[in-house]
């Protein structure tokens, strides 16, 4: 599964499975433009949902009080009203932006330290490549959800510390990742050509690595951006992310959960919200991927 | 003789990576700045009475005398009493144990049912409409929180059609078929996701076979197509499930926690949560090594499975 904390979903683990996510054989090719433009504009809403909150709401999404709580559908309320009376559109709209930028931030920091390290194991001295591999190997242990625990309980929890936590768990699996496709250029034979006329290493890396690992790097990123969303639900769900009252999607969800009896839209709402943005970011990249066909790239 | 050295190798891996993680965990729970007595205490109390606590708890010794008496007493089975509630720690552990591992046990079974149902039909039904339906419905739910699955189930199946407890845990003790039924729903939601993630890399493997040039010489020479994917197929689609199996254990406990939370089961995951809010550092850090332990042997025993499936595997090893 995806869940918390885990980078897995579909990440290619190289050196044991065979790096699925590039093989398009099994997937009907003339359906991944469909599947490339669904995932698109549902990556597009939640982002113009998510941008547009930080401008504006259709009410205040945390101090705005509606004198009538629990309120289904109106006119004035379009998706109803919480069991405090917050405006259920307005809060929707401000956890997309917690979530795209929290998923975000976790995602660059995974990507960046991951890719560092994984380019650094790839090509270093052996000696400190193997601790740098090891250590990585010892982070697998380590889910989001521990290291979230670990900070929380001493510094209090919050977005920051949530973030932290998904993007030091990306890191390991950025690294293998990186690692394994780096080598992989490194075996080819332009790069053995470059390297008889005298090519360094530097310059390998930045003419010819770099550029043929970067179009796999992305697809990956965006494969973490929708773990990352789940696991930042499940952590503010668990009162270990962002707290309340900001309606990150996780908090709302906790908090609707005790009224799923009398108004079950209030957990629904959320639900698809997170749905729609992961299976957005999912489709997307499956639909670059069948486009593009990595595997050649 | 291949396989023993391999199998010495990986366990002192094991233990290493098990030390190690203690040291992080210590590092991260104990040495990082503010006194345990500040956290229990909270920063205002006065200088004397977080000294005081400090001493009776034993965090005014130097940190590597606190790191083995942690340590030694973890191994010796001397594992103390939470200095919040008093309580044993070891049985408080070993107690939500006994509900964190069959839920983790049952969840896999249940993800194992589903996905083979998805794949095996989406697989046979493969470039039709019924299988870009069943490709559909699997992504769907990949993309639903664990979580959430387990409110909706409560809401549908426990209290619409009354057929589950909602919620709750009666213990082995007091009734073992009461205990199991209460896991139901928990590994259910649990197995959700897991199951259509698990299906997607089931199918494609599937799809490889059939489109194999050794299952085609298969049929040739008489075998009937279940034959030919029992006697040819078996061992390649074991694989892939292993290995997809050994990258989402970890998934599964995160999960578990979460989702003992909603269904308020005195589990592992609850545990924890008690040690965050109760600010109990001793609590916290055993249940964190115990989690890290639990994945640390599960990637070990995936990986000797995934061995002894795929020989092939030694070549590099």
């Amino acid at each position: 599964m995806h869940d918390f904390g885990q980078p897995d979903d579909k990440i290619s683990m190289p050196g044991s499975a065979k790096g699925y996510i590039f093989r398009s054989a099994a997937r009907p090719k003339r359906s991944s433009n469909v599947t490339l433009w669904l995932g698109l504009s549902m990556v597009l809403l939640v982002a113009a949902a998510g941008i547009v909150s930080v401008f504006w709401t259709p009410y205040n999404p945390i101090n705005y009080i509606s004198p009538h709580i629990l309120q289904g559908s109106t006119a004035s309320h379009p998706l109803g009203t919480d069991q405090e009376g917050r405006d259920e559109l307005s809060r929707l709209m401000a956890g997309a932006w917690i979530t795209v930028y929290s998923g975000m931030l976790a995602t660059l920091i995974g990507v960046f330290l991951g890719t560092l390290l994984g380019v650094y194991s790839a090509i270093g001295k052996s000696a400190i490549t193997e601790v740098v591999m090891r250590f990585g190997d010892l982070l697998l242990a380590f889910p989001a959800l521990l290291i979230a625990t670990l900070v929380s309980v001493r510094y209090g929890s919050s977005t920051i510390t949530a973030v932290l936590a998904i993007g030091i768990a990306f890191v390991p699996y950025v690294m293998r990742f990186t690692r394994v496709s780096v080598i992989k250029v490194y075996k080819s034979d332009y790069v053995l050509t470059a390297k008889t006329y005298g090519l360094g290493k530097v310059m390998i890396l930045k003419k010819h690595v770099l550029p043929n690992v970067f179009p796999q790097l992305s697809i990956q990123a965006m494969l973490l951006f929708s773990v990352a969303v789940l696991s930042e639900s499940g952590l503010s769900y668990l009162g270990l992310g962002t707290p309340p009252p900001s309606p990150a999607w996780g908090d709302m969800l906790s908090e609707a959960q005790s009224v799923i009896l009398t108004d079950p839209l209030l957990v629904l709402w959320p639900t698809l919200a997170i749905a729609l943005t992961v299976l957005g970011f999912n489709l997307l990249a499956e639909g670059i991927l069948a486009k593009a066909d990595v595997r050649n790239m | 003789m291949v396989m023993i050295r391999y199998l010495y190798r990986h366990f002192a891996y094991l233990l290493i990576s098990f030390i190690l993680s203690s040291v992080i965990i210590f590092v991260l729970v104990d040495m990082l700045p503010g006194s345990p007595a500040e956290v229990i205490l909270g920063t205002q109390a006065s200088k004397a009475s977080l000294a005081a606590l400090n001493a009776k708890l034993g965090f005014d010794h130097p940190p590597y005398w606190q790191y083995w008496h942690w340590i030694t007493g973890l191994f010796t089975l001397h594992w103390g009493n939470s200095y919040v509630s008093g309580q044993s720690l070891g049985s408080e552990i070993a107690s939500s144990a006994a509900v964190t591992f069959p839920l983790v046990a049952m969840a896999m079974l249940f993800a194992f049912v589903i996905a083979s149902i998805l794949a095996v039909a989406g697989g046979l039904s493969h470039r039709t409409k019924l299988g870009t339906a069943l490709l559909a419905v699997s992504q769907i739910g990949i993309s639903v929180p664990s979580f959430v699955a387990a409110m909706f189930l409560i809401v549908l199946i426990a209290l619409k059609l009354n057929l589950l407890p909602a919620t709750g845990f009666p213990g082995w003790s007091s009734s073992v078929g009461g205990s199991l039924k209460s896991l139901i729903l928990p590994s259910l939601s649990l197995a959700i996701a897991e199951g259509c993630f698990l299906s997607r890399y089931i199918r494609t493997a599937l799809i490889d076979v059939l489109n194999s040039n050794y299952y085609r010489s298969a049929l040739a020479k008489g075998l009937t197509p279940p034959g030919a994917l029992w006697r040819h197929g078996r061992r390649n689609i074991a694989v892939e499930v292993l290995t997809v199996f050994g990258m989402q254990v970890i998934a599964l406990i995160v999960g578990a926690v979460i989702v003992e939370s909603v269904f308020s089961l005195p589990g592992m995951g609850t545990l924890l949560i008690t040690a965050i809010n109760n600010r109990d550092l001793s609590l916290l850090r055993d249940i964190c090594l115990m989690l890290v332990g639990i994945v640390l042997a599960m990637n070990f025993l995936v990986d000797l499975a995934y061995h002894a499936i795929d020989p092939r595997v030694f070549d590099y090893a």
